[in-house]
């Protein structure tokens, strides 16, 4: 890390020759490998080691970015002349900050050495292992389309010319299995991940069972009639959803005008059920950090309390704009990355009825375990879905029959009311970062035949 | 780049530990993004991006390792460490760098690194202007530009060395209208593997104004009831359902593991009789476009459905190892950091004989998509859902009020079989499209078609 601090201190004397003042770099390093296994064979096997430099600074008191992922003293000129022109037509009133630092940043763990002690043959074994498991518990799973393991760790500097050096060393990995079963001319699919840093996490058996029968289950599926039914959102696609429309807490997206959630600061928006937690300090979090994309501290928050919005999410130039403090939401996906806004760990709380109550409780209804689309048929802006789904019907507390080829619609902040039980098991999706528990919603649009 | 002496070693390095081949791709792309919205500048973003990326191949099966390092000594220990999983025998492979020189059917007039960053924002800001000022109910507009001029070298043990340099401009229009509280969205986003002079050419204001009368007529249009309808897709955008649940089915990435619905049906009748469905590589200056593909080998035209009778696969290299077929020069990644696989370039179904507005009469009633949104699909089954953004219904051979909400569902094997007619208005438009090896350039297209019923949610 060393010979790359040198390097920044080198641009920064530089930039500063050119008249740049406030500045930032944002430097990463990292490791990491994948592997996919089909029908016993490593399909896939993949090492990267990548590094990369952002730079980003004030000319003529606009600021202006750049990156280069040819870290070298040689890239410095390139660096400086794209901030100069990048800052040169910058003509918004609102600019971004170069932050002085905070006097505390709370601990937060975001590495965890055990994972590296595991062998790269170890991770192998793991994939080899689930993908075995599948095909030897049911003669209809035919493909498993997907089976792979990845690791990763990383190394990021922020570093300015206001006295600023945080740095933070991360780790993580992922796995998951897709797989398909057949029946006759009947075809479904099944999928199942985890994400965590705790090799002991993956149980490669556990979730080999888990895509196996949700695909099973999933076989002779039917549609259902057209109409409006109570519905029972699967924890996770619930997420799936939350994520989807969590633009709408940016402050930027509300001073665009381009969020819904637009002029209704402590207002009631929600069912009076719902909570919505944006907590950087989750432990275990995808997204746990002690500072964010600018150097600012993070904190926790309830964004929705008990359905009354308490606050938007903000970065420096959102907050300056609207004379507030930040709450510590900068984004910055990479060293390639200009600042935006994004939630933590944003999660919606549990409440106390476990998923057999919530069972009982819809009655009559429908399950949904699977919307698809949500990147292309779910408007961020307006709230509005209309999504292919699947799942079971429940009747008289039970679930029964499962239902496929029907699409259901609606509009989020609608939703958001008609959400009447947040149960007990938060799960989060496959950004890792979004969490819900599974909920029941009084109605909701469904066509089929 | 790299000089030849080191990618030698590098390739050398690579298979010293029992590969029977192995290819460097070596990538050095310089990017620029800009942002405006509100009036107002949000960002801009420039950059270089560059890395190396090793592929080894022992039988069918493949290891892929990158860095960003340029450093000899460092790429020596990359391909060392990849060909470390390798456990076999040190084969004997020889091979001499030849470069192969490829004449290129593009052309590239204004080199974007070389374009002033203001001539950009002018562009963006007239679209801007035109579209705000389009109509009272257009309550927000977001303009984005980007370009990239990718620079890449791709050799491996065969003894190929080829450089090639790929240029990519693109504007993206988005409107927002509002309207008693509530907010639908219009959009453009033209593209192209060519130079600035593409983002000169463009009738700007003319997009501009597209994108917000279809965010205008949305935010007065009523939701469509849900039920089975007739569907007319219009050309351009309305390929995407072609790309999503029938491409990605011909690509030899699902078809060499046997899950794609469409594995083992060459030669069968999988459409009707009056589709035939191209993936055409070579398309002067065309977004999905490249001289030789992300593997060295040269581009080409595919015919990939005939009359409705399966013609043939979309095939990589390493696919076409596995399945016994030569590659049909379809391997593409997103970068260095993808190893490459087969994928679409500009995928479209052909001219067929009717008019739009025949086939409109013909339809008693049913739905106008006039522009799709995006959709997904479930490869295995081939389930597939696709957004309209733009829809109207047709009232006894008539078009009538918009509708909005429409979201189709089907099956991409079934759909084929029930395109009743095919207009003669054949037109393409760029998306981006995610799978394996990333996401990449691609063009979708069809003339105006008609399914016969598909499977419409509404409200």
């Amino acid at each position: 890390m060393s010979e790359y601090k040198t390097l920044i201190e080198q641009l920064f004397v530089k930039a500063k020759a050119h008249n740049i003042q406030d500045m930032e770099a944002y430097f990463s390093e990292g490791e990491n490998f994948s592997v996919n296994i089909f029908k016993g064979e490593i399909e896939d096997y993949k090492l990267a080691n990548s590094i990369g430099l952002g730079f980003r600074g004030f000319y003529n008191g606009k600021i202006g970015y750049s990156y280069t992922e040819k870290v070298s003293f040689d890239s410095i000129e390139l660096l400086i002349k794209d901030v100069i022109e990048n800052a040169t037509i910058n003509d918004s009133e609102d600019q971004d900050v170069i932050f002085k630092g905070a006097s505390h940043y709370k601990e937060v763990i975001t590495y965890n050495s055990e994972l590296d002690l595991v062998s790269e043959s170890e991770k192998i074994t793991f994939a080899k292992e689930m993908e075995k498991y599948a095909y030897s518990l049911d003669s209809r799973v035919v493909a498993c389309q997907a089976c792979m393991f990845s690791s990763g760790t990383s190394n990021t500097l922020l570093m300015n010319n206001k006295g600023l050096t945080l740095q933070e060393k991360s780790n993580g990995a992922f796995s998951y299995i897709y797989l398909a079963v057949s029946e006759g001319n009947e075809m479904s699919t099944g999928f199942e991940f985890v994400i965590s840093n705790d090799f002991t996490k993956y149980d490669p058996k556990k979730m080999a069972k888990k895509a196996v029968d949700e695909a099973i289950k999933m076989l002779n599926s039917k549609t259902i009639k057209t109409g409006e039914y109570r519905i029972l959102l699967n924890n996770r696609v619930s997420a799936d959803l939350l994520g989807a429309i969590s633009s709408m807490f940016s402050a930027r997206a509300v001073q665009k005008g381009v969020s819904m959630l637009k002029g209704k600061l402590g207002q009631v928006v929600a069912n009076p059920c719902v909570s919505i937690i944006d907590d950087p300090f989750l432990i275990n979090g995808e997204a746990t950090a002690s500072f964010d994309g600018e150097g600012v501290p993070t904190v926790y928050k309830e964004v929705i309390k008990n359905g009354e919005l308490t606050t938007y999410l903000y970065n420096l130039k959102a907050a300056k704009k609207d004379g507030v403090e930040s709450t510590g939401n900068a984004s910055r996906g990479s060293y390639k990355s200009t600042i935006g806004i994004a939630p933590s760990n944003l999660y919606i709380k549990e409440g106390t009825k476990d998923f057999a109550q919530l069972v009982k409780q819809v009655s009559d209804g429908l399950y949904i375990t699977e919307l698809s689309g949500i990147h292309s048929g779910f408007n961020a802006i307006s709230g509005d879905f209309s999504l292919g789904a699947k799942g079971f019907l429940i009747e008289k507390g039970e679930i029964t029959s499962a239902v496929n080829q029907i699409t259901v619609s609606g509009n989020y902040f609608t939703l958001l009311n008609k959400m009447m039980e947040v149960g007990s098991d938060l799960a989060f999706s496959t950004s890792g970062n979004i969490g819900s528990p599974s909920i029941i919603i009084e109605s909701l649009a469904i066509a089929g035949e | 780049m790299l000089d030849k002496n080191t990618i030698n070693d590098v390739l050398l390095a690579a298979v010293s530990t029992g590969g029977d081949f192995a290819e460097l791709f070596i990538e050095d792309n310089f990017k620029n993004s800009i942002s405006y919205i509100d009036g107002q500048l949000e960002s801009t973003q420039s950059g270089r991006d560059f890395g190396v990326g090793i592929r080894i191949f022992t039988g069918t099966n493949a290891i892929y390792a990158y860095t960003n390092s340029f450093k000899r000594d460092d790429l020596i220990l990359t391909a060392k460490k990849a060909a470390s999983a390798v456990t076999g025998i040190k084969r004997d492979i020889t091979f001499n760098l030849q470069t192969k020189e490829i004449e290129s059917i593009h052309s590239f007039k204004l080199m974007p690194q070389m374009v002033d960053k203001k001539d950009k924002l002018d562009i963006m800001k007239l679209a801007y202007e035109t579209a705000y000022n389009y109509d009272e109910v257009i309550s927000q507009v977001a303009i984005g530009y980007a370009d990239q001029t990718q620079n890449i070298a791709i050799a491996n043990t065969d003894g190929l060395y080829v450089k090639d340099q790929r240029v990519y401009c693109l504007i993206t229009i988005n409107s927002v209208a509002e309207k008693n509280g509530e907010m639908q969205t219009g959009g453009k986003r033209p593209g192209n593997m060519a130079g600035f002079e593409f983002i000169k050419n463009l009738d700007i204001k003319d997009l501009a104004t597209k994108a917000s009368i279809t965010a205008k007529t949305m935010v007065n249009a009523s939701y469509i009831d849900s039920g089975t309808y007739p569907v007319i897709i219009d050309n351009g955008f309305g390929g995407v359902i072609f790309h999503e649940a029938c491409g990605h089915g011909l690509e030899a990435t699902s078809v060499a593991k046997g899950t794609s619905v469409f594995s083992g049906k060459v030669g069968q009748k999988i459409a009707s009789d009056i589709v035939t469905a191209i993936d055409d590589g070579t398309m002067k200056n065309q977004w999905g476009s490249t001289n030789i593909d992300d593997e060295g080998s040269d581009n080409q035209r595919r015919v990939l459905i005939k009359d409705g009778i399966l013609q043939g696969y979309m095939i990589d290299r390493l696919n076409g190892m596995r399945m016994n077929m030569p590659s049909t020069g379809s391997a593409r990644r997103q970068s260095y950091r993808f190893a490459p696989t087969s994928r679409m370039s500009n995928t479209f179904i052909t001219n067929g004989k009717n008019t739009l507005d025949e086939i409109i009469s013909a339809t008693d009633h049913g739905l106008y998509a006039k522009q799709m949104g995006g959709g997904s699909v479930n490869p295995a089954t081939g389930e597939f859902n696709f957004a309209v953004l733009e829809g109207y219904l047709i009232n006894k051979g008539k078009i009538g009020k918009p509708v909005r909400g429409a979201t189709l569902i089907g099956k991409g094997n079934e759909i084929l079989h029930d395109i009743d007619m095919i207009a003669n208005n054949l037109d393409m438009d760029q998306g981006m499209c995610g799978s394996k090896s990333g996401s990449i350039p691609a063009n979708v297209g069809q003339p105006a078609l008609r399914v016969a019923s598909i499977t419409v949610g509404g409200r």
